[in-house]
Parts: C-alpha cells; sequence; structure tokens
C-alpha cells in the first residue's frame, strides 16, 4: 500500500524530526497548503484503512512519531491531490 | 627489480592461508550459480562466484605464483581491478553461495575480505558507497541525520525504559531511521515481558556493517568497537538484544577480534529474548488474529558469519500467536532467499534490488500466505519501507507495483496481538 496521508497542524518540532527520517528521493515528504503528504511504501493508494483493517492513527506501519500526529488529527485527505 | 619507490599492496595480505587456499579450491562446478539471488535477477554468469574467484586467483598467481616468477611481477592494471570491483560488489553478501558450495569455501567471509582488499588498493570503494562513508564520519551513522534524536522517532511515551538493566536493546540505524515499527514492536514485546534499557542516543553508533561489510572499509573498527563497549557497560547490559541480523553478524565476528578477545557482553537477537520469554510464560498473547502467515529467514540469520543460525526462536513467536496458522516457503531456513535490501545494493544497484524483493513476494504467495514478516530491518526497508535511495525508474516502478501479499516485521506483528 502507498500511503500518501496528509499530515495536518504538525509543529516546528515534529517537522524537523519528521525530515530526519524522510529524506530519501522517494519517501521526502511533500508541502502543500499547510500540509505534509506522505509518500510512503507501494502499491495501491490507501485511504485510510490499511491491509490489516487499521485507520491513519493506529496504522501499524508508520513511525511512532506519524501516527501521534494522525492520532490527534480529525480530517483525512489522501493522494497528492487530496482525495 | 621493483621500480616503484612506494611500496605497493600486495593482493595477499588481506586474506588468511585458508582463503589463499579456498582461491585455489574452487572447481567451477557452477552449484552456486543456482541458488545466488544475483544470478536469478541478473543471468550473468561473469559476476558469479567462480568467476570472482578466477579473477582474483590471477591476481594472486601474477604476484607469487609461476608466471610472477618467470615474467616479473606486475602490477595490476587500473582497469583490471575496476572489473573485478564490478563483477565482486554485484552480490548482496547472503551466503547462498558458501551454504551450497560443493568444497565448502567460507565465501561470505572471503567476499568480505576481498572487498576490503579492493577497497585499500589504487581504485578504492564503488563511487555510490562514499556518500555511506562520508555520513558516518559526521554523523557515526550510514544517513546523515545526527543520532540525538533516534529515540523520538519510533519510542512511545507508555514503554518504560530502565536506567540500567541486564538485557539493552540496540534498534541499531535501520530501526531508527528505516523501520521504526520493527523497533517499537520490540521494544513493546522487551517490556511486556521484563525490564529493558537503551544506550545512550548519541553513543548508540553505527555497528559498523554498512561501512566495513558493504564499502569495504574496516578501518573504522577500532573506535567503533571501543565506543560500543564503553556505551554498553555503563548501562549495565549483559545481553545486547538486536533487531538487525546483519548488526549481530558483524558482533559475533569481528568485534571480538578488534575488543582482542570474549566481547564483556553477549549479542543477541530481541527474537531469542521473546522466545524465551515466551517460554517462561513472560509473555501472552490476547488478540487472535485469522491468518495465513510465512517467515523470511533474514540471510544473516540463517547463514551467520559465526556460530549456529536464528531459525526456530522466529518460529516460536509465530506459533503462538493465537488464530495464526504458519506455513513455510519453498525456499527456507539455511535456503532461504535474499531480499536484495543489503550489503550496498540499494545504492548500487536499485534495479536488482527490486527484482529479488518482488521475487521473494511471489514465493510468499506461492506458499499461500497472507502475510510475510521478516526479523530484519533491511528487509523491512526493502518489502515494506520501499525506500530505495537511488533515484532509478525501476524503482519508480516498483512505488506502484501492487504486492501480492502483506508485508510485516515479526515483533511489530507479535506485538500487535499482545
Ligand atoms: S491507514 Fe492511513 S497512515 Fe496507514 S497507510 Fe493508510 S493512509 Fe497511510
Ligand atoms: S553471497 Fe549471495 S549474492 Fe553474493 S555471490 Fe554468493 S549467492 Fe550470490
Ligand atoms: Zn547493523
Amino acid at each position: 500500500m502507498l500511503c500518501q496521508t496528509h499530515l495536518k497542524g504538525v509543529t516546528a518540532e515534529e517537522k524537523e524530526l519528521l525530515e530526519s527520517i524522510f529524506f530519501h528521493p522517494y519517501d521526502k515528504l511533500e508541502e502543500r497548503n499547510g500540509a505534509l503528504i506522505m509518500n510512503y511504501m507501494g502499491g495501491k493508494l490507501c485511504l485510510g484503512t490499511n491491509d490489516f483493517g487499521e485507520n491513519c492513527g493506529n496504522c501499524r506501519y508508520m513511525p511512532y512519531i506519524v501516527r501521534k500526529i494522525l492520532r490527534r488529527q480529525k480530517d483525512f485527505s489522501f493522494g497528492k491531490d487530496g482525495k | 627489480m621493483r621500480k616503484e619507490a612506494v611500496k605497493k599492496k600486495d593482493v595477499t595480505e588481506n586474506l588468511t592461508k585458508q582463503q589463499l587456499i579456498e582461491l585455489d579450491a574452487c572447481v567451477s562446478c557452477g552449484e552456486c550459480l543456482k541458488w545466488c539471488p544475483i544470478q536469478d535477477a541478473t543471468g550473468d554468469p561473469s559476476c558469479s562466484p567462480p568467476e570472482r574467484i578466477k579473477a582474483y586467483r590471477e591476481f594472486v598467481e601474477e604476484e607469487h605464483g609461476l608466471k610472477g616468477k618467470l615474467f616479473g611481477s606486475k602490477e595490476i592494471s587500473e582497469e583490471r581491478l575496476k572489473n573485478f570491483r564490478d563483477i565482486l560488489y554485484k552480490c548482496v553478501l547472503c551466503g547462498n553461495c558458501g551454504e551450497v558450495c560443493e568444497v565448502g569455501i567460507d565465501t561470505k567471509k572471503l567476499w568480505w575480505t576481498l572487498r576490503k582488499s579492493v577497497c585499500e588498493s589504487k581504485v578504492g570503494m564503488p563511487e555510490p558507497l562514499k556518500g555511506v562513508l562520508a555520513n558516518y564520519q559526521k554523523t557515526r551513522s550510514p544517513f546523515p541525520k545526527p543520532l540525538t534524536h533516534r529515540y523520538k522517532f519510533w519510542l512511545p511515551e507508555d514503554i518504560k525504559v530502565a536506567d540500567k538493566a541486564e538485557i539493552g536493546f540496540y534498534e541499531g540505524c535501520g530501526g531508527a531511521w528505516d523501520a521504526q515499527p520493527s523497533a517499537e514492536g520490540a521494544a513493546r514485546l522487551l517490556s511486556a515481558g521484563g525490564p529493558f534499557t537503551l544506550l545512550d542516543p548519541e553513543e548508540a553508533w553505527c555497528c559498523g556493517w554498512p561501512i566495513v561489510a558493504g564499502s569495504g572499509d574496516w578501518s573504522i573498527m577500532p573506535e567503533l568497537v571501543k565506543n560500543f563497549v564503553a556505551a554498553v557497560q555503563k548501562k549495565g547490559i549483559k545481553r545486547l538484544a538486536m533487531i538487525c541480523p546483519m548488526c549481530r553478524d558483524i558482533f559475533k565476528w569481528l568485534y571480538p577480534e578488534f575488543y582482542g578477545g570474549k566481547l564483556p557482553f553477549e549479542p543477541v537477537m530481541v527474537s531469542e529474548v521473546i522466545a524465551e520469554y515466551i517460554d517462561a510464560g513472560r509473555i501472552k498473547f490476547t488478540k487472535i488474529l485469522r491468518e495465513t502467515v510465512t517467515n523470511h529467514d533474514p540471510c544473516a540469520l540463517a547463514r551467520p558469519l559465526v556460530g549456529p543460525p536464528v531459525l526456530d526462536a522466529p518460529r516460536k513467536i509465530l506459533n503462538a500467536l493465537p488464530g495464526v496458522k504458519v506455513v513455510e516457503m519453498e525456499r527456507s531456513r539455511e535456503l532461504t532467499r535474499c531480499c536484495g535490501g543489503s550489503a550496498g545494493q540499494r545504492p548500487l544497484n536499485p534495479d536488482l534490488v527490486v527484482k529479488m524483493a518482488k521475487e521473494l513476494m511471489y514465493e510468499a504467495k506461492r506458499a499461500g500466505a497472507d502475510t510475510i514478516v521478516t526479523s530484519c530491518t533491511a528487509c523491512y526497508v526493502s518489502l515494506v519501507g520501499r525506500t530505495h535511495m537511488t533515484p532509478h525508474p525501476a524503482v519508480d516502478d516498483y512505488k506502484h507495483f501492487e504486492e501480492p501479499v502483506k508485508m510485516n516485521d515479526l515483533l511489530q506483528y507479535a506485538a500487535a496481538l499482545l
């Protein structure tokens, strides 16, 4: 599954941490309209329920720092164009 | 008579007596070609173990054999060294060749040693691997970012970490930068079974594997071993548990050599500790998951550099999971396939890495698995994270490749059922 969930309301400290782990050309975070778009893993675009049936806030594939942000988030969009 | 003023490097310098004999022992039977994942991916016998051995044997003969005596020992040309380097580094150091070798050549150690010799020769290590070394010189990890925040990536606040403990957890650079869910899963299971501690973040340097085995530069070892032993001892650690089999491999083989004897701590896999906790009734899985899973044995656990393989502990954990049915792949245990994600192949040959990873996923599918789990952070990044650092069309394509099975890390998979 390709995760392109949008991270919203990310603090400056969190952003710095995220940039320390997502720096390879293929998983760099993309900034758009104040959100950071994930570009992690591969395959079919995930629309917010992973292949273990978990939602973003509980998604086992996400590093803890990402899950922490997703847990307090209320509104979710997916994909580069924000589905 | 030798003309050059500077003493040139002797091609035999790094090789043990046994390895010199091994160069002569290869009978070119071709058995290893049937098992080599690089052969599967390239179909190119010019980069196979016998060709590599033959090429190096020629170097040795030209310097030390009859040829050298009759015609004078000539310096190996840069071009020939470069050609040799190309075929030597087209290899994931998986050790399959040594496992099946008809004459018992310890190929894995041989490839490590030959990489060292090439790295010290006038041609040096391959260009794309220099970045890893440059990062190490700055950050003490193969990645460009400082060690300071490593635990913030993956360690949840609810997991209790002791200040000192007999069990230490080292998530490795792979766990911190590439496979954070594996690190989190390991820490959850460890803390469910007993106390554990972590190294101070700035002292949790890379184990050295990516630089020493990957690139071939062994010069970092003395400093590395000194730092690691001190960092571990400071925390009262008796057993250092890890989630990267390559870390374990280098700790078991080269650390004692550079330390000058037995290490004051035992390197183990977290899965080995968890298997003991299960036996002792210290960990119970309460949730049920109805699915079929297969275990991928990472190369360095199936064919370690020293000592017996670690094959049963991962299976013990899987078999303890309620509802989960375990199936085996055609190639498992000692003959396991490589995922392709290691030994410098991600920067060097990303297209081959993708081919090898897909091959492994299809093998899991053929076994009837819903999920394939691994016990290695390098497999995790290759199969799940898919962060193959070098831009390449095959990697772009891999981003959209629909995987035939689900993929996960064993400890993370198990921790979800606590
Ligand atoms: S569930 Fe959410 S966080 Fe997980 S892969 Fe899907 S989109 Fe990404
Ligand atoms: S170590 Fe693995 S990849 Fe390298 S030559 Fe042997 S079988 Fe092939
Ligand atoms: Zn390691």
